[in-house]
């Protein structure tokens, strides 16, 4: 008896990592406030840069008692800064990802270091599941985006990876290179599919299925996908010329690949972050309403914030801010991520709504979109450098 | 003919408060079309340059009157559409309205060629009483003017013409503000086709669209700096250089085409600039508890703010050489970052300051606003040399600093096109 209660002490305690793990494998939303404000103590002890800020902010640890008053980093924090952990190591099977960029130098890219992959794993897998493949355990996947194995800094191509292992079934296939897409080959897999019988889910940015639509054209082109098919998009407007919103892309896929809008999912997601959120639909959410009133649904293990910009506040939920979140899964970085997108909370859902502008009309006087839009030199600040079309 | 002394230049507006209001919205095409021809009947009874100076000497006296009560209600009802404290609006609309004096306004008929035309103008909301200058010009010329009020700034050229009215109805005939929807393409086509000349301020897609249709005088978006000369940012020169410079960023929250973004520093070392940038932050300083920043920013403008703020941080986190200096709750900011180029700000008092080696590469960095530069105000022994650089690359209107958001009437405002329909040659 007493043997083992000494047993019991002597175990060791168990790491901050795995206590995120087993969170997110039986997450209790009544720990997680407590364990937010641990992880954040441990990442203001292992995370140099981020101990700076803190202190810069004039944060001090033993002062924080709720995750409210954990400083939160701005997205651009992580372009300007290395925000690594001194856990982080290569060697150890440490990843590093980085934003993309198409305006901006390779040095100005964000740089995401995270330290345990797993965690990230975790996370992604076991919200995709939910939000994704609640009804399948495994289904054929057609990638329009490069895998990990051809783009290993882009977390969307390690996430693809992922589903594909996690989900997929034996004739999946990646048809996209760093370089291109495809398409042909990909509408004639999705033929074969169609002609099988057999439903598929296609996984892509936005703009990537703005190709391939524009490739199907109208009519007679169209495919019929088999019921039960789907579609993940993510990265909205970027990289498209005349971008797709929320309605066209389910107006698109209904018409041209025959999926059915509950089956049209969104995804939104940032290279800083290793948890997404994704549209709740009846595919994922029972009761959820039509495309007007979609939110996005964070997993248990990230709670979303719209932040007042002056203050820095979380709003009540109904009102505009800035969005941010704390992500339990983000435990080897920082997990108070500040992004620069605009949105609401409501009903636990995030109704995300854009880029927060800096191209605001300004009259007479020159705004910093304009400029942008009519400077040639290099800019420091790219528009939608974070959203990450092709993380 | 001397009409001044048949003019009482404060008692319209001085006396028992009435209701200010924003501009007429216009219903629709006929009406516009009607106002048109009230005008141009107005044109047809000739009233002299030196009364129509006389006219607007006078509207302009009251609107610099502090004790004018339609003035304050103005200013009040432009505060609260902007969000902007009243002392700023005072401080501010006095600066703009300070060089429209009689006698400027008489020199100016002087020179103008009459115009007995309608010209129509669409107005920008981000400044109360931008384009005054050249509003003032069309009507010395003795042309008739219909002006589209901007939604988000009706207020301030509706008092305007009031106040006209109000001292000499026959020259109130020949202005009308109206406002309408700029998704209204229709009744600015109808303004278009009804009027000799269109001038418009805004955005460049703004008058791009206007300038679809036909020629227009256009004044596009611009962008203004200050230069601080190797002696003047320094010593004794330090704390009143870095005050006018607090005031002209401070003015009209840095919303017009004339508020400074960047200052540049001329400097064999960078510690000098960064004493200026620590010099100017506490002007601002000052500046915040005279003249009150917004109490509610707008929500993009504070999320860009925050932006700047952050990058700045977390380059200086870095290891820039950058340092971040702000005052609370947005109210402004200070970015030293020594070797950037011109940038726009987000406004509301946020500014950049630099560093130059010398005027070579001053050029240099104003350079990838070439062509969009306004103003720039020159703290120097030897201003004329920075003058001379400044208008080779644009700018038109180079002031000392603390006067930027007073040009002279005739500024040769985004290239001079209006001086040169009103026959003024600068």
């Amino acid at each position: 008896m007493i043997g083992s209660r000494l047993a019991r002490h002597r175990a060791p305690r168990m790491s901050i990592h795995d206590q995120v793990i087993t969170f997110i494998r039986n997450p209790e939303p009544g720990r997680f406030d407590a364990l937010g404000v641990a992880v954040f103590r441990h990442q203001y002890d292992h995370v140099p840069a981020y101990r700076k800020y803190c202190a810069a902010r004039g944060c001090k640890p033993s002062e924080v008692g709720v995750l409210a008053e954990v400083p939160p980093v701005s997205t651009v924090g992580f372009k300007y800064s290395e925000l690594m952990s001194d856990e982080f190591s290569q060697e150890a099977g440490g990843l590093v990802f980085t934003t993309s960029g198409t305006t901006q130098s390779s040095e100005l890219r964000g740089r995401h270091f995270v330290a345990r992959p797993d965690v990230y794993r975790e996370s992604a897998v076991r919200h995709l599941r939910a939000m994704l493949f609640p009804d399948v355990e495994r289904i054929s996947i057609v990638a329009l985006h490069p895998a990990a194995d051809a783009m290993a800094e882009s977390s969307l191509a390690q996430m693809i990876s992922w589903a594909v292992e996690e989900f997929g079934a034996p004739a999946s296939a990646c048809f996209a290179t760093r370089a291109r897409i495809d398409v042909p080959a990909a509408v004639d897999s999705l033929r074969a599919f169609a002609a099988r019988g057999e439903p598929v889910c296609v996984l892509g940015t936005t703009a990537a299925f703005a190709a391939l639509f524009d490739h199907l054209g109208d009519g007679a082109m169209a495919i019929r996908l088999t019921p039960g098919s789907r579609m993940m998009d993510t990265g909205g407007a970027k990289g498209q010329l005349a971008p797709l919103v929320q309605e066209d892309v389910m107006a698109l896929a209904g018409a041209r690949l025959g999926i059915e809008p509950y089956c049209v999912i969104n995804e939104y997601g940032m290279t800083e972050l290793c948890s997404q959120l994704y549209d709740s639909t009846a595919l994922n959410s029972p009761g959820a309403n039509g495309a007007a009133s979609r939110t996005k649904i964070a997993p248990p293990w990230m709670r979303p914030f719209a932040l007042d910009p002056v203050t820095l506040t979380a709003l009540p939920d109904g009102n505009i801010g800035v969005l941010a979140f704390f992500d339990l899964a983000n435990v080897s970085s920082v997990s108070a991520v500040m992004t620069e997108d605009f949105g609401i909370i409501e009903r636990g859902g995030v109704r995300v709504l854009g880029r927060a502008a800096s191209g605001d009309s300004r009259g007479c006087a020159l705004g910093i979109g304009e400029f942008a839009a009519v400077s040639t030199r290099p800019r420091v600040a790219s528009t939608r450098a974070r959203m990450r079309a092709a993380r | 003919m001397k009409a001044a002394s048949a003019l009482s230049s404060e008692a319209p507006l001085a006396g028992a408060a009435r209701s200010v209001r924003g501009a007429r919205p216009l219903r629709d095409a006929t009406e516009l079309r009607d106002a048109v021809s009230r005008i141009r009947a107005a044109l047809t009874r000739d009233v002299p340059a030196e009364r129509i100076a006389d006219t607007l000497g006078a509207t302009f006296e009251t609107l610099r009157s502090r004790t004018s009560a339609a003035r304050r209600d103005t200013l009040r009802k432009i505060g609260r559409s902007s969000g902007w404290s009243y002392a700023l609006l005072d401080e501010s609309v006095d600066a703009l309205l300070r060089p429209f004096t009689r006698r400027a306004l008489d020199a100016l008929a002087e020179r103008v060629r009459a115009r007995r035309e309608v010209f129509g103008f669409v107005m920008p909301g981000n400044v109360p009483g931008a384009g005054i200058h050249e509003l003032t010009l069309a009507l010395l010329a003795g042309a008739g003017v219909v002006v589209k009020a901007a939604s988000a700034e009706p207020v301030f050229f509706n008092e305007f013409a009031r106040a006209i009215s109000e001292i000499d109805r026959s020259v109130g005939e020949r202005l009308t503000v109206f406002a309408w929807d700029r998704g209204r393409s229709d009744l600015t086509a109808t303004m278009r086709e009804s009027v000799e000349c269109l001038i418009a301020f805004g955005d460049h897609s703004t008058i791009d669209a206007l300038a679809r249709d036909g020629r227009i005088i256009g004044f596009g978006s611009r962008l203004s700096a200050a230069v601080m000369g190797s002696d003047a940012a320094c010593g004794a020169n330090l704390e009143s250089a870095a005050s006018a410079v607090a005031r002209d960023v401070t003015l009209f929250e840095q919303h017009g085409c004339l508020s400074p973004h960047q200052v540049f520093v001329e400097a064999a070392s960078t510690d000098t600039a960064r004493g200026f940038a620590v010099a100017l932050a506490g002007e601002l300083t000052k500046y915040a508890r005279r003249l009150p920043p917004p109490a509610r920013l707008p929500l993009e403008a504070a999320a860009a703010i925050r932006r700047e703020r952050e990058v700045a941080r977390w380059r200086a986190l870095g290891g820039g050489e950058v340092a971040l200096f702000e005052g609370r709750r947005l109210g402004w900011t200070v970015i030293f970052d020594p070797a950037a180029s011109i940038t726009p700000s987000p406004g509301y008092r946020t500014v950049r300051v630099s560093v130059i080696a010398n005027l070579d590469e001053l050029k240099a960095r104003l350079a990838p606003a070439s062509g969009r530069l306004e103003a720039v105000s020159v703290a120097s022994g030897n201003p004329e040399a920075y003058a001379a650089a400044m208008r080779s690359l644009g700018v038109t209107y180079v002031s000392a600093p603390g006067a930027m958001q007073s040009p002279p009437l005739d500024w040769p405002h985004g290239g001079g096109a209006m001086l040169e329909l009103a026959g003024i040659t600068p």
